[in-house]
């Protein structure tokens, strides 16, 4: 089929697309098109729907509802490898590949030509293919895990340029790659679209937007809110459109939880001093008494790791850390919380709940020594009044307390797993992604459960890139690039587009 | 939880009532004296087996070496029970208990799989009871043994009452201890348990010594039934115990575990066995039979599960 015969017609078109997750919609009757030989970028602030977007094109996961035009004809891909043959390649943002396989293999999976490989052969098709495309020689006789990182994403990003593709997303494919190789990928989209291919391109990087584009479409809470021509767009404008009456709502003087902000007198609670561990080095900070300080940065930049290398779950290999000005020394979870400090993860599912137990034993873990007789036997009348104490507490919404807490919502679990760990009476609580998957109305609940801690004098640490989340909720905002403090801001002179900037710069 | 147990527990309770229906009707000299005491004596062996079995479940582990430590206990017990029988009880027990340790550490300290680690420990085990007992021999002292057969009017009351101490004191354990708390809490979500301040180590390493320990008073009770000390003895064990606790709702992937449903499992399998002796099945065709039923019941316990 001649591309060029076919004029103006569409390449893709999207019409009423709607996917969600549990109670979260990460898309909502969203419409899209998409011309041959378009680049298109895609921006929007985190959570908006564009890598689910873009794997609902690939085939990697199905739309609960909506149609798919593919250069005209009705389509519904099953799975990855359905979308590949009809001519759609992706390079997702987490990576993809098989790490124990080669780079030739994991290019040419699933695309194998005969059923007898010529190993050498293909590994020397990989290696030029690659050179061809990049100008660099990458080995690709060895297991991809052997790779640095940069490398890692090229053969990620050959993979998808090596079939005979008509559309090619790339999400987020150029984080990690340096100035030179960014420029020789923009060449490629260039060349690529100048064939008739249609490029998707999902960046955070506005400016980088701005240079390859030809047009630009903006997502926000998993809608379509537009799209204008690279050449009338401008970095204030696209903000303008990714935060819309968000930026104004949050800017006007009156923020919902200002009132409550008390770090007037700084009493630091929790000293930290030149901490290095897993992917951090060299973290200083204090975290004062009924101070939320928020984390953020690019993901993966060791803020995950930081939570956890103070709640001793990760080894600390120097550095100090202080409690009301005494020196702690935290080896295990054990040691953080008989010194007063909690964690709560965000991977509820795999790291937070005892799927199978009740839902008054998941409570009861957290009080074991009060409702147990010479700490040892455990009270079942005491255990249940107390468990109902907190379900009241925290509004926790269960069919009976004996149900396996594995049937909740996700909101409900993480109510769960806060009562639990708070009724460790903690004095420092450490949060990772407190509301992510979480609806509006139990959001609002866990904010304000939270200044409440702060007015009793509580210090939270908060990692997470909800940015008006940041804004609502912190006194300060600490920036981590690299496993390093890169600044820290009070979240006064921040609004969302500046938070965006500092985060994306 | 206490659903999901119960509907589990009372399944194989169910199946144990039909069983014993048509057997009753069905089966010649089922319904006996004497071989209401044989039910309870082996009743209370494979229950000790399951329960032993529960312990390293429950914590997502298992273990492979659990007959032969029982085997390991015969022949220890065919020593030295004769010399002090008090002390030499103490002396199985501990045997047992350091086989769980060294099970519990190689798993805990050195990750080990525990697949692998048991799996080792079967033949180290086996190996240390065919040095002290080539050929089964020995003596386990006689009053021991009328302890065990003890019946009153026809009902083997010592062994009844050790089943049901078993059950009474296992309850507690699992669903009234912090212990018990704890060895749910680790098998049901390491990861979470270690980082609400566990010591995940700690509470699989006793779990592991609990599990020997059972185990060996498994071997001890098994020794003396049968008089002496035998190398072979604990084999067929290992899937009882397996077959038992998983039929009774203990998870195979840890969490969950009903003490009332294992003494349920315990029961099938003695029965089945039971039968499967009096019938006069030829003693392989009775292996491949229970090994058949074991599939079953652990196909339907996952079925169950999901």
């Amino acid at each position: 089929m001649n591309l060029e015969a076919r004029g103006n017609e569409l390449l893709l078109e999207v019409k009423g697309l709607w996917k969600s997750f549990g109670p979260t919609i990460a898309l909502r009757n969203l419409s899209f098109e998409l011309r041959p030989g378009e680049v298109r970028g895609l921006v929007g602030p985190n959570g908006a729907g564009k890598s689910v977007f873009s794997k609902i094109l690939a085939g990697i996961l199905q739309p609960d509802k909506g149609e798919i035009f593919w250069m005209g004809r009705p389509v519904r891909f099953r799975n990855a490898y359905e979308a590949r043959k009809a001519g759609i390649s992706i390079v997702e943002q987490e990576e993809t590949l098989v790490p124990d396989m080669d780079a030739a293999d994991n290019m040419y999976l699933g695309l194998y030509e005969k059923s007898i490989i010529n190993r050498k052969q293909l590994q020397e098709e990989a290696r030029e293919f690659i050179y061809s495309r990049f100008g660099i020689r990458i080995d690709t006789s060895r297991p991809v895990k052997e790779l640095d990182p940069v490398e890692r994403k090229i053969v990620e990003i050959s993979r998808a340029l090596i079939g005979k593709s008509n559309l090619i997303i790339f999400d987020e494919s150029t984080a990690h790659l340096s100035e030179a190789e960014r420029t020789r990928l923009y060449q490629i989209i260039d060349e690529l679209s100048k064939q008739g291919i249609g490029i998707i391109f999902i960046s955070h990087a506005l400016d980088e937007v701005l240079r390859v584009s030809h047009t630009i479409t903006v997502f926000r809470d998993g809608e379509n809110v537009g799209t204008i021509s690279a050449k009338e767009a401008t970095i204030e404008k696209l903000e303008g459109m990714m935060f819309g009456e968000m930026r104004a709502y949050l800017s006007s003087s009156k923020r919902p939880m200002e009132s409550a902000r008390l770090v007037k007198e700084k009493i630091p609670l929790l000293s930290v001093r030149n901490l290095t561990g897993e992917k951090i080095s060299d973290i200083s900070f204090e975290l004062y008494k009924g101070e939320i300080l928020g984390i953020t940065g690019l993901r993966n930049q060791g803020q995950r790791e930081l939570l956890l290398t103070i709640y001793g779950a990760l080894p600390l290999k120097g550095g100090e850390i202080r409690i009301n000005g005494k020196k702690v020394t935290i080896k295990s979870p054990k040691d953080a919380i008989k010194h007063g400090i909690i964690y709560v993860t965000d991977k509820r599912e795999e790291e937070g709940i005892f799927p199978l137990l009740p839902i008054t034993r998941n409570l009861s873990l957290g009080m074991l020594d009060y409702i147990t007789i010479h700490k040892f036997f455990v009270k079942h009348s005491i255990e249940r009044k107390e468990a109902s104490k907190l379900v009241e507490k925290f509004r926790i919404k269960i069919g009976s307390l004996e149900q396996p807490i594995i049937n909740l919502s996700g909101g409900n679990k993480q109510k769960v797993i806060f009562a639990r760990m708070f009724a460790l009476k903690p004095k420092v609580a450490l949060l990772s992604y407190p509301t992510m998957g979480i609806d509006l109305y139990v959001r609002n609940e866990i904010y304000h459960f939270l200044n409440d801690l702060r007015e009793q004098g509580l210090g939270i640490l908060i990692y997470t890139d909800d940015y008006e989340e940041l804004l609502r909720l912190c006194d300060r905002v600490m920036l981590l690039h690299e496993g390093k403090i890169k600044a820290i801001y009070s979240t006064e002179e921040l609004d969302l587009s500046k938070i965006y900037e500092i985060v994306h710069a | 939880m206490r659903s999901i147990t119960i509907t589990r527990g009372l399944i194989v309770w169910l199946a144990n009532l039909c069983l014993i229906l048509i057997a009753f009707f069905l089966v010649p000299h089922f319904a006996t004296f004497e071989n209401l005491r044989n039910i309870f004596i082996r009743l209370l062996i494979i229950y000790l087996a399951a329960l032993a079995q529960s312990f390293a479940l429950v914590v997502g582990g298992f273990d492979l070496s659990l007959g032969a430590n029982m085997s390991l206990a015969t022949a220890i017990g065919s020593y030295i029970l004769i010399v002090n029988p008090f002390l030499g009880f103490l002396g199985i027990l501990s045997a047992g208990a350091v086989i769980g340790a060294a099970n519990g550490l190689g798993i805990t300290k050195l990750r080990l799989n525990p697949f692998v680690m048991t799996f080792g420990m079967l033949f180290i085990a086996q190996g240390f009871t065919l040095v002290l007992r080539p050929e089964h021999g020995g003596i386990i002292p006689r009053f021991l043994n009328e302890m065990l057969y003890q019946t009153y009017f026809g009902v083997p009351v010592f062994a009844i009452a050790c089943v049901v101490l078993l059950l009474i004191a296992s309850s507690i354990l699992i669903q009234r201890t912090k212990i018990g708390r704890y060895l749910l809490a680790v098998g049901s979500n390491e990861r979470a348990a270690r980082d609400f301040g566990i010591n995940v180590d700690r509470i699989r390493l006793l779990a592991f010594i609990l599990c020997g320990a059972t185990a060996s008073l498994a071997g001890f009770f098994l020794g003396v039934r049968a008089g002496c000390g035998a190398a072979y003895i604990g084999e067929p064990f290992l899937m009882y115990s397996i077959g038992a606790a998983v039929a009774g709702g203990t998870s195979l992937t840890g969490g969950v575990t009903s003490p009332i449903g294992v003494l349920g499992g315990a029961v099938l399998f003695t029965l089945i066995d039971d039968i499967l002796w009096l019938t006069n099945i030829s003693g392989y065709y009775s292996l491949v039979v229970q090994g058949i039923i074991l599939a079953i019941v652990i196909g339907l316990s996952e079925v169950i599960r999901r």
